[in-house]
C-alpha cells in the first residue's frame, strides 16, 4: 500500500531524514516511534505531499507522490501534529468544507458525515465553533477531518499528544477500531502506545531508521545482548580462545587492535544465555582484565531510554 | 477550488471584517459623492473617482492579509496542500474569494450611480466603464495583496507589505513623469491609475483590460510559485 | 559533492526547473503586453463609449481623411508625459487611425530640451507667438497652429459670465488639415482707409477666419482690387468712398467679386451715398438710424442690445440660432428696395420683432418695426458668374471688445457668409460636442435625505448586520 524508498530530506546541510525505506501493507497499523526531532513529522509530511523530499520515492496505492500528487492525496487522510482546523467554523461547516475539498459526492457525504461524527463522538458539538472546543474535541475533529472521504490510508502525527489519560485511551481505542478498515501510520514518542495499537513499529532516531519489527520482537530485542564489543588487555590469540570457549558464544571477531596487548572484539552470543559473567570469570582467571564491555544495539537502546523517560514524565 | 472560494467567502462574511470594510467604504465615498449632489450634476466627480482608487489602497491589504497568512499560522495550510487539489487551485480559490468580496462591495456601492439615475439622466455608458475600471483595478490590487499574504504568516506584516507595494505601484506614474525617457515610458505603461482614469473618461481600451488582467495573473502565478517553493525548502 | 550529483539532486532540479518556468511565464506575459503596447493595436481596440462621443471624429472628418493625398504632420509642443489633454490625444489618434498613413504623428517636442526646433523647422513669421503646449499641423510649407482656446466652445450666460460648454477639438483639426492641404486658399481682403476698425480691434475674427482656411490680407481701394481677392471685408467704414475707390469697387463687383459690409451706428452724420449706390445695385439700402427692440426675449438689459431674429437662408441653414445666439449692440437698419430687377436675389439675415423702433439720427423721426438688420444679395452676371454681398447694420459684434465679453458666435455667422460666397459646401459644420454634465434634479430636502441615507443609514445597516452575525456566531 505504501512504499518508501531511500527517502532523504536536507535543510541545507542538516539532514532531517536520511535514507529512510519501508513498506506498509494494506490493513496494517504501523507505529512510527522516535524521540522529538527524530524525523517522524518530516517523513509524514513527505508521504502526504505537503513537503517534498530531496531524494527518494514515495508510492501510495501504486502512485508516485511527485508524478501524481492528486491521486496519492485522494488515498490519504492526514492528521498533522497541529490539527488543521479553521477556528471560525463550526464542526459541521468544517467537515462539509473538507468533504467538498476532497470531492466526496454530496449524496454519500450525508451518511458518511453522520458516521464519522458518531465514530469520533463529536455529534453533540457539531454546531459549535471549533475555537470554543476543548483540546480533546479539537483533536477529535482533526481526526474526523482525516476520515472524510474514507481514505484507504490514514496518517496520524502524534494523535494523542496533549490529551488527558482518559482521552488518550479513547483515541487509542478509536484508532484500533479504524485499523480494521484503513491502513494506518501513526507517529508517537510514547512506547506503550505502540504496543497498545500497532502491528508493526518503525523506530527512527536522528533521521535514520533504527529498527522495524513487531512490538513483541522489539521488546525482546531490547533485553538481548546478543552482540557486544569487549576490549581486553591480553594477547589476541589467547583472549580469542578464552572467549570462544565460553558456553553460548557463537563467534568472536577482532574489530580493532590498539597495541600488542590490547584489542577490541565483537562477540556474538546466544540470545538466551547471558555470557557476560562467564566471560568475566574466565578472563579474570587467565589474568586478562576487561577494559570495556558495551552493547552494540546502543542506538536502539538509546531511543528506548529516551522514550521511556519521556513517557514516565508525561504520565506523571 | 469552488470549495475554497466558498469557504473563504463565507469566512469574510462570518466575521465582521467584510461588513466593516464595505460599510466604511460607502460612508467615506459618500463624503466625496456630496460634491456631485451639491453641484447638482449627474456624474461622478474626478475627486470621487480618485478617492475610490485611494481607498482601495487601504481596503485591499486588509481584505487579503488573512488569505494565506492565517492558514499558515493555524496549520490549515497543511489541510489544503494535502487535499487532492492543485496548488494553483488553492491560490486561485483564495484570489477569487477575495475578489468576490470586493465585487460585493462594488455592487453595494452601486447606490451612488443609483442616486444619479433616480434624480437625473447620467451617461450610463461612462458610469459603466468607471466601474469596469474600478473592478479591474481592484483585481490587480488583490493579486498583489494575495502575493504579500503568501510571504509571511503574520497578517499585519502581510498587510503592511501589500500596502507599501500598492502605494509604490500607484506612485509609478508620478515617478515615470519625473524620470522621463525610456524608463519613464516603461513606468508609464505600468500606471494603473492612468488606465483607470481612462475608463472613467469613457474610453474602453481592450489592451488596458488585457494588461491589467495579465498583471493580476502574474501575481497569482508568483504566489503559486512561492507556495510550491516552500514545499521544497521548508518543513 | 560532484557537480553531476549536485544536478541530479531532486531539489536542485526542481529549483532550476521552477526558475525557468517562472521566468518563461513572466517573460511571455510581459512580451505579449509589450508587443500589444508597441504594435499600435491599441488604437483599434479602443472604444469611445461616451454619450457625446467626445473622443471620436465624425464621418465628415473621416471622409476628408480618405481623400487626403499629401502627408500631414502633427507636432505637439510639449513633452509626452506632461501633455495631459486626453481629448486632444484621443482625437489625434482617431485622425492617425483613419488617415491611411497620411496623418503622421503626433510627434512630441520638448522645447526645453530642443529650443531651436521651431526656428529650424518652421517659417518664423508664421509661428510668431507660439507657445509651449500648442499644436502645429503641417503639410509641406503650409502650417496651422492650434491651441487650447481653439478646442473649447465658450458660452455666455444672460449676465455675460463665460463657461466652457463644449469641445470642438475635431473642428479645429479638420479645418486645420483642410487648410494646410488646400491647393488654393481663399483670400479675404480687409479694407481700410475709411475709418474702419483696425487690426487691433479684430484679432478674434481674423484668427477665426484663418482657422477656417481664409488667408487675410489688407488693402485700400485707392488701387484696383488685387486679382487674388475673393472677398472684400469692410469692418464699419465711417467715411464714404472716393470716386476712384467707388470705381475700383464697382469694377471688382461687376467681375463677380464678393464683399461683406458691416456698419456701426455713427455718432455724426456722414454721407455714405457712394456706398449706398453700390448697395442699390443689389436692392439694398443702409439707413442712418438706431434701432431699439422692445420684446423682452430679444434684447439684453438695454433695448439697443438686440438679440436679432435669424432668418432661414443658405447662410444660416447650418447654424442653430438657438444655440448660436448673438447680440447686436447699437444697430442700424437695412432696407430692401422694391425695384424689380432680374438676376437679383435678396435674402434676409437678421431682423427685429414688430415691437421695435428706429430713430433716424438725422431727422429724429421715429419709425416702428419690424426692421431688417442684415441682408444678403446675389447678382447674376452672365450665365456662369455672380456677385454676392452681405450688408449688416452692425460691426461691434465681431470686435475683440465685444467677443471677450459676450462670445465669438458672431464670427460663426461671418464665416458662414464667407462660405456661402465661396460656395464651400463641405465646410466644417460639425457641431461642438457638449461637455455639460446632465443635471441632477433634487430638492434641497431630498439632497439632505439622500446624503444621510448614504453616509449613515446604509453603512450602519451593513456594519450592524456584521456585528449581529459576529456576535451570534461568537458563542456558538
Amino acid at each position: 500500500m505504501i512504499e518508501i524508498k531511500n527517502l532523504t530530506k536536507d535543510y541545507g546541510k542538516v539532514k532531517a531524514i536520511e535514507d529512510v525505506s519501508f513498506t506498509v501493507e494494506k490493513g496494517e497499523i504501523v507505529g512510527f516511534l522516535g524521540p522529538n526531532g527524530a524525523g517522524k513529522s518530516t517523513t509524514m509530511n513527505i508521504i502526504t505531499g505537503f513537503i517534498s523530499s530531496t531524494s527518494g520515492t514515495v508510492r501510495v496505492a501504486g502512485h508516485d507522490i511527485l508524478e501524481n500528487p492528486v491521486e496519492v492525496k485522494k488515498h490519504i487522510g492526514y492528521l498533522p501534529e497541529q490539527p488543521p482546523l479553521y477556528q471560525d467554523m463550526t464542526v459541521s461547516e468544517f467537515l462539509d468544507f473538507c468533504a467538498s475539498l476532497k470531492k466526496v459526492a454530496p449524496r454519500e457525504w450525508k451518511s458518511q458525515k453522520k458516521d464519522i461524527m458518531e465514530l469520533v463522538k463529536v455529534t453533540h458539538v457539531s454546531h459549535r465553533l471549533i475555537k470554543n472546543l476543548s483540546k480533546g474535541y479539537k483533536q477529535r475533529v482533526g481526526l474526523a477531518q482525516a476520515l472524510v472521504g474514507s481514505p484507504e490510508v490514514l496518517i496520524l502525527d502524534e494523535p494523542t499528544v496533549g490529551l488527558d489519560p482518559k482521552q488518550i485511551i479513547e483515541i487509542r481505542r478509536l484508532i484500533k477500531a479504524l485499523g480494521k478498515n484503513h491502513t494506518i501510520i501513526l507517529s508517537t514518542h510514547i512506547l506503550p502506545e505502540v504496543s497498545a495499537i500497532c502491528d508493526r513499529v518503525i523506530i527512527i532516531n536522528k533521521g535514520r531508521i533504527v529498527a522495524i519489527d513487531t512490538p513483541e520482537n522489539l521488546s525482546r530485542k531490547l533485553s538481548d545482548f546478543s552482540r557486544f564489543t569487549i576490549t581486553v588487555a591480553g594477547p589476541q590469540k589467547k583472549v580469542r580462545e578464552i572467549l570462544q570457549g565460553v558456553e553460548g558464544v557463537k563467534d568472536v571477531e577482532v574489530s580493532s587492535t590498539f597495541n600488542e596487548d590490547e584489542a577490541s572484539y565483537i562477540v556474538e552470543a546466544d540470545k538466551d544465555i547471558d555470557v557476560r559473567k562467564p566471560i568475566f570469570n574466565k578472563l579474570a582467571a587467565a589474568g586478562y582484565p576487561i577494559l570495556e564491555l558495551r552493547s552494540m544495539n546502543l542506538s536502539l537502546e538509546e531511543v528506548f531510554l529516551q522514550l521511556t523517560t519521556t513517557e514516565a514524565k508525561e504520565v506523571v | 477550488m469552488l470549495a475554497i472560494i466558498k469557504r473563504d467567502f463565507r469566512s469574510y462574511f462570518n466575521s465582521p471584517i467584510a461588513y466593516v470594510l464595505i460599510g466604511l467604504f460607502i460612508c467615506i465615498m459618500s463624503l466625496f459623492f456630496v460634491d456631485s449632489l451639491n453641484a447638482g450634476i449627474a456624474s461622478f466627480t474626478t475627486n470621487f473617482i480618485s478617492s475610490m482608487s485611494y481607498l482601495l489602497l487601504f481596503i485591499v491589504p486588509i481584505l487579503t492579509m488573512r488569505s494565506f497568512a492565517e492558514d499558515k499560522k493555524s496549520g490549515t495550510e497543511v489541510l489544503l496542500m494535502t487535499s487532492p487539489v492543485r496548488v494553483y487551485q488553492v491560490v486561485l480559490g483564495k484570489y477569487l474569494a477575495a475578489t468576490a468580496v470586493f465585487l460585493v462591495m462594488a455592487v453595494v456601492s452601486l447606490v451612488f450611480p443609483l442616486v444619479l439615475l433616480i434624480y437625473g439622466k447620467p451617461d450610463g455608458a461612462t458610469l459603466f466603464s468607471s466601474y469596469l475600471g474600478f473592478v479591474l483595478l481592484g483585481m490587480v490590487f488583490i493579486s498583489v495583496g494575495i502575493f504579500a499574504s503568501s510571504l509571511t504568516e503574520n497578517q499585519i506584516v502581510a498587510a503592511i507589505i501589500s500596502f507599501v507595494s500598492l502605494f509604490a505601484l500607484t506612485s509609478i506614474s508620478f515617478i515615470g513623469n519625473y524620470v522621463g525617457g525610456f524608463v519613464g515610458k516603461v513606468l508609464d505603461q505600468l500606471s494603473f491609475i492612468e488606465r483607470y482614469y481612462e475608463f472613467y473618461y469613457g474610453i474602453i481600451d481592450i489592451t488596458s483590460i488585457i494588461f491589467m488582467l495579465s498583471f493580476a495573473a502574474v501575481f497569482v502565478f508568483l504566489t503559486v510559485r512561492i507556495l510550491e517553493r516552500k514545499r521544497w525548502s521548508q518543513g | 559533492m560532484k557537480i553531476r550529483d549536485f544536478f541530479s539532486k531532486k531539489s536542485v532540479r526542481y529549483e532550476s526547473y521552477s526558475l525557468v518556468i517562472t521566468t518563461v511565464v513572466i517573460a511571455v506575459i510581459v512580451l505579449v503586453n509589450v508587443v500589444i503596447g508597441m504594435s499600435g493595436i491599441s488604437k483599434y481596440v479602443r472604444f469611445d463609449i461616451t454619450e457625446n462621443k467626445i473622443f471620436s471624429i465624425s464621418q465628415q472628418s473621416i471622409d476628408l481623411l480618405k481623400s487626403l493625398e499629401k502627408d500631414v504632420e502633427i507636432f505637439i509642443l510639449s513633452p509626452e508625459n506632461s501633455y495631459t489633454n486626453l481629448t486632444v490625444t484621443e482625437i489625434i489618434d482617431q485622425y492617425v487611425r483613419n488617415g491611411n498613413g497620411k496623418i503622421i504623428g503626433p510627434r512630441y517636442v520638448d522645447l526645453d530640451k530642443d529650443p531651436t526646433f521651431i526656428s529650424k523647422n518652421f517659417d518664423p513669421d508664421r509661428v510668431a507667438g507660439i507657445n509651449a503646449g500648442d499644436i502645429i499641423v503641417r503639410c509641406g510649407k503650409n502650417l496651422r497652429v492650434l491651441n487650447n482656446s481653439d478646442f473649447m466652445e465658450i458660452s455666455y450666460d444672460y449676465y455675460g459670465g463665460a463657461s466652457v460648454t463644449g469641445l470642438k477639438v475635431e473642428q479645429a483639426f479638420t479645418s486645420a488639415i483642410k487648410s494646410v492641404t488646400a491647393e488654393k486658399v481663399n483670400t479675404v481682403y480687409f479694407v481700410s482707409g475709411h475709418g474702419e476698425y483696425g487690426v487691433d480691434d479684430l484679432s478674434q475674427i481674423k484668427s477665426s477666419l484663418s482657422l477656417n482656411n481664409y488667408e487675410i490680407k489688407e488693402t485700400t481701394l485707392t488701387a484696383p482690387v488685387p486679382e487674388d481677392a475673393d472677398v472684400l471685408f469692410f469692418p464699419s467704414p465711417t467715411n464714404d468712398l472716393l470716386g476712384s475707390e467707388l470705381e475700383n469697387l464697382k469694377r471688382y463687383l461687376e467681375n463677380g467679386g464678393d464683399a461683406i459690409f458691416l456698419f456701426d451706428v455713427q455718432g455724426s452724420l456722414q454721407d455714405l451715398s457712394n456706398f449706398n449706390e453700390v448697395f442699390s445695385a443689389y436692392n439694398l439700402q443702409l439707413n442712418y438710424d438706431l434701432v431699439n427692440e422692445f420684446t423682452q426675449a430679444n434684447y439684453l438689459k438695454e433695448n439697443w442690445m438686440i438679440r436679432p431674429m435669424v432668418y432661414m437662408s443658405d447662410v444660416t441653414k447650418n447654424l442653430n440660432p438657438d444655440q448660436l445666439f448673438i447680440y447686436l449692440p447699437m444697430s442700424r437698419s437695412v432696407s430692401v428696395l422694391n425695384v424689380k430687377k432680374q438676376n437679383l436675389e435678396v435674402s434676409l439675415l437678421f431682423g427685429t420683432t414688430d415691437n421695435s423702433t428706429s430713430i433716424d439720427l438725422n431727422a429724429g423721426i421715429q419709425r416702428f418695426g419690424p426692421f431688417y438688420l442684415g441682408a444678403l444679395s446675389q447678382l447674376e452676371i452672365g450665365s456662369a458668374n455672380h456677385s454676392r454681398i452681405a450688408l449688416i447694420g452692425n460691426c461691434t459684434f465681431i470686435t475683440d471688445e465685444y467677443t471677450s465679453e459676450l462670445g465669438s458666435n458672431g464670427s460663426r455667422y461671418i464665416i458662414s457668409i464667407l462660405n456661402w460666397m465661396q460656395e464651400r459646401k463641405d465646410e466644417v459644420m460639425i457641431p461642438a460636442k457638449s461637455i455639460e454634465t446632465p443635471p441632477l434634479n433634487m430638492t434641497q430636502q431630498s439632497r439632505i435625505l439622500v446624503f444621510i441615507l448614504l453616509i449613515a443609514v446604509i453603512p450602519i445597516i451593513i456594519i450592524g448586520t456584521g456585528l449581529f452575525v459576529w456576535i451570534r456566531r461568537k458563542n456558538l
